[in-house]
């Protein structure tokens, strides 16, 4: 029996022998051809751009002369450098107050919009439109509703009820709230559609017997829709936390002023905007490199966070 | 096999006729013209152009790009060297370009061509486009600050058009009384709007040398404590405000802005007329110096076509031309485009009172002055400007910072260019 196993190993032992890589290649050209042009602007405009800030970060680069080796010392001027403290704390602030309120208002309407009321699709419809509106766009329409004057969209409505007159996005106290509030609004039709699709695959029968236990509104959506929700909960939280640090269109049109991209005292101050003003602005690529560094770690931490404590229970 | 030697032949024949043609269209000379602006002043400049071009058989291809956008955009194009030929742009940046290689030296390329041009420029609008006795832009337009004044309102409260500090002091006391405002609308807050008050005041900015800040001098101090009391004692509004509305409305009777708002002003409220004017910046203890803000435009290092590039700067730089695009800019856009070439002024169709006060206040008016590290220093500035009237910081310190923080930008910016 043996003998014969081995002569047949012998026998089909090209089958079972790894092939060289440009061999397997070549076997599946097409597959590799339909695949190619996005590998390709994969490769060109991710790829490559990542490797060349990571060395850029090591570097001190102003465009105009090569760029020279610095070791760490970029990273040790991110770290020391006021500034970027002051963009992340405002980066870690409006990323906070933007997914907590964003998150509970898109779970609020997709839960709302679930349900059969009249016009329910129209209303889906409304609160999505602002996800598909350029963020360019919806900043310019905003900076003129937060108008400083009178003649500001908002503060004249808020005439009616005998308020003053507010300066929107000049007052140091006001400016990050007022972009947070344009962004919650921009922000939870998207939620919203995500966390409907999500309410579409929890089965009616669940509801049904937790009604017949006596579980009331609360009870079922306490127990029976939230945890159901968890995975969608988990994408929209990683996503908006991804989308919330790396804000930069809204902030750049609404907040910044002639000599400061972060607006008075940098009060809307934030990473990116931070890490495009050194790069682009200042010339300073080696340092705005080791900033985007910086910010990708956060972000990876965060997520890894998030995953560990939101992963769906077995 | 002959078959295919003939077929090689035609091909080869097909390629020599092909490279002939190549060199001839070669020879038909294109100029890339960069504009910072509006596309309404990009299809003027190539409108003008197609005179040029019959003269000359040069012809120009204007792009536009936004403010915001056109710094990034020439300073990408020369880290990746492909620059236009010609670049209009913020004044100083020909200067700090040419400073990092990237833009021609006027004066030592083409002496006489910039010596003719500069020699019929406002003197003060000059300045930005000069470090160390080189040229490296000439002014493509100018802006100014004016002051302009509700004469209807001003009536109705007794007040007279201000012609010293004093006078604008009790002008701000009196609008503040009665729920109103002075207002500025170029430069609310920010450097260029406190420039000239510390120029009215008898300082500078830099040192006379130009390698340092000069913001501790009792002038410059002056100049700026003027300049932060009007927004901490008189309740000036801050920020994006809409300075144009509140003119017409009578919520600003006084105003501090470019020179574009007369024509917005004429154009968007005509029943006005006459009740308003232009003035001249009220008189400081050493003058009524205002600013000169506008573009500057430059050649770029890379270009095959510098000849013809200084040729088309000096045709475009030109007095009638000037007023061509005046002319074609207020009647497509409502837009002004003020020329740097005195010769320019007196064949523009320009409202006589309105002229005249305008050329009055750019003669007594400056552009500021290239130093290397400012541009990046100005920030500071703002931001001690920002903190005494937002945050109410202490005046004396704040502005101690920024001196200190300037100084340090300044030394640093000369050390990377290997200046002492």
């Amino acid at each position: 029996m043996g003998k014969i196993k081995v002569s047949e190993q012998q026998k089909y032992k090209h089958l079972f022998k790894k092939r060289p890589l440009y061999k397997r290649i070549l076997s599946s050209w097409l597959s590799y051809l339909f695949i190619a042009p996005i590998l390709i602007i994969f490769i060109w405009w991710w790829v490559i751009p990542f490797i060349t800030s990571l060395g850029l970060s090591f570097c001190r680069y102003d465009i105009f002369n090569p760029p020279k080796f610095v070791g760490l010392k970029n990273f040790k001027t991110v770290f020391t450098n006021p500034v970027f403290w002051v963009a992340m704390k405002n980066t870690a602030i409006y990323t906070g107050v933007t997914v907590s309120i964003g998150v509970t208002l898109s779970l609020s309407l997709a839960v709302l919009l679930d349900q059969k009321i009249r016009f329910r699709n129209f209303f889906r419809t409304v609160y999505f439109l602002p996800s598909v509106t350029s963020a360019i766009a919806i900043s310019v329409v905003w900076r003129w509703i937060y108008s400083p004057n009178k003649y500001g969209l908002l503060n004249y409505f808020l005439s009616f009820a005998k308020i003053k007159p507010l300066n929107w996005l000049g007052e140091l106290n006001l400016i990050l709230p007022s972009v947070m509030m344009m962004a919650i609004w921009g922000g939870i039709g998207y939620g919203m559609v995500i966390f409907l699709a999500g309410l579409q695959g929890i089965s009616n029968s669940l509801y049904e017997a937790a009604e017949i236990d006596g579980a009331n509104a609360f009870k079922r959506f306490w127990h029976i829709t939230l945890p159901l929700l968890r995975p969608t909960t988990l994408f929209i939280v990683v996503w908006s936390i991804i989308n919330g640090f790396q804000v930069f269109e809204q902030m750049y049109i609404m907040v910044r002023s002639i000599e400061s991209i972060g607006g008075p005292l940098n009060a809307g101050l934030v990473v990116v905007a931070h890490l495009y003003e050194q790069g682009f602005e200042r010339l300073r690529m080696g340092y705005a490199s080791a900033v985007a560094y910086v910010l990708f770690a956060v972000i990876f931490t965060i997520t890894i966070i998030n995953f560990t404590l939101l992963k769906p229970k077995d | 096999m002959r078959w295919d030697i003939k077929k090689l032949s035609v091909a080869i024949i097909v390629g020599l006729v092909m490279m002939m043609m190549s060199t001839i269209i070669a020879d038909a000379v294109e100029l890339n013209f960069w504009h910072t602006g509006t596309e309404d002043e990009a299809d003027a400049i190539g409108e003008v152009a197609k005179d040029f071009t019959k003269k000359t058989d040069i012809t120009v291809k204007v792009s536009v790009f936004s403010w915001p956008q056109s710094r990034t955009k020439f300073l990408t194009a020369i880290a990746a060297g492909v620059t236009p030929d010609i670049g209009t742009m913020g004044s100083t940046w020909p200067t700090f370009f040419g400073l990092k290689g990237g833009m021609i030296n006027l004066s030592k390329e083409f002496p006489k061509e910039t010596k003719r041009i500069v020699d019929k420029t406002f003197p003060g609008a000059m300045p930005p486009c000069m470090y160390e006795g080189n040229i490296y832009g000439v002014r493509y337009d100018i802006n100014i600050m004016l002051m302009f004044v509700r004469l209807d309102i001003f009536k109705e409260l007794g007040l007279s058009v201000p012609g010293t500090w004093e006078e604008f002091t009790v002008v701000l006391s009196k609008l503040q009384s009665v729920g109103k405002s002075f207002a500025m609308g170029w430069g609310n807050k920010e450097w260029i709007g406190a420039l000239p008050y510390i120029w009215q005041a008898g300082g500078t900015i830099y040192t006379a040398d130009g390698k340092g800040s000069n913001l501790s001098s009792p002038e410059a101090l002056k100049g700026l404590k003027f300049f932060t009391d009007m927004y901490k004692k008189y309740g000036v509004p801050h920020g994006r405000i809409d300075v144009l509305t509140g003119f017409i409305t009578g919520e600003y009777p006084v105003i501090i802005d470019g020179d574009w708002i007369g024509t917005r002003v004429t154009i968007q409220s005509p029943e006005l007329a006459g009740k308003w004017a232009v003035a001249p910046f009220p008189k400081g203890p050493a003058g009524n110096t205002g600013f000169i803000g506008g573009r500057g435009m430059g050649i770029f290092t890379r270009s095959k076509h510098k000849k013809e590039a200084m040729q088309f700067i000096e045709y475009l730089t030109g007095a009638k031309v000037q007023a061509k695009l005046f002319s074609m800019l207020v009647d497509k856009a409502g837009a002004v485009m003020l020329s740097a070439n005195t010769k320019t002024w007196s064949i523009i169709n320009l409202e006589p009172t309105l002229a005249r006060v305008m050329k009055k206040q750019l003669i007594n008016s400056k552009a500021p002055t290239f130093q290397v590290g400012g541009d990046e220093s100005y920030r500071y500035l703002n931001f001690a400007l920002e903190e005494v009237v937002l945050k109410g910081d202490d005046f004396n310190k704040a502005m101690k910072k920024a001196d200190e923080k300037t100084n340090q930008r300044m030394k640093i910016a000369r050390e990377e260019l290997g200046m002492k």
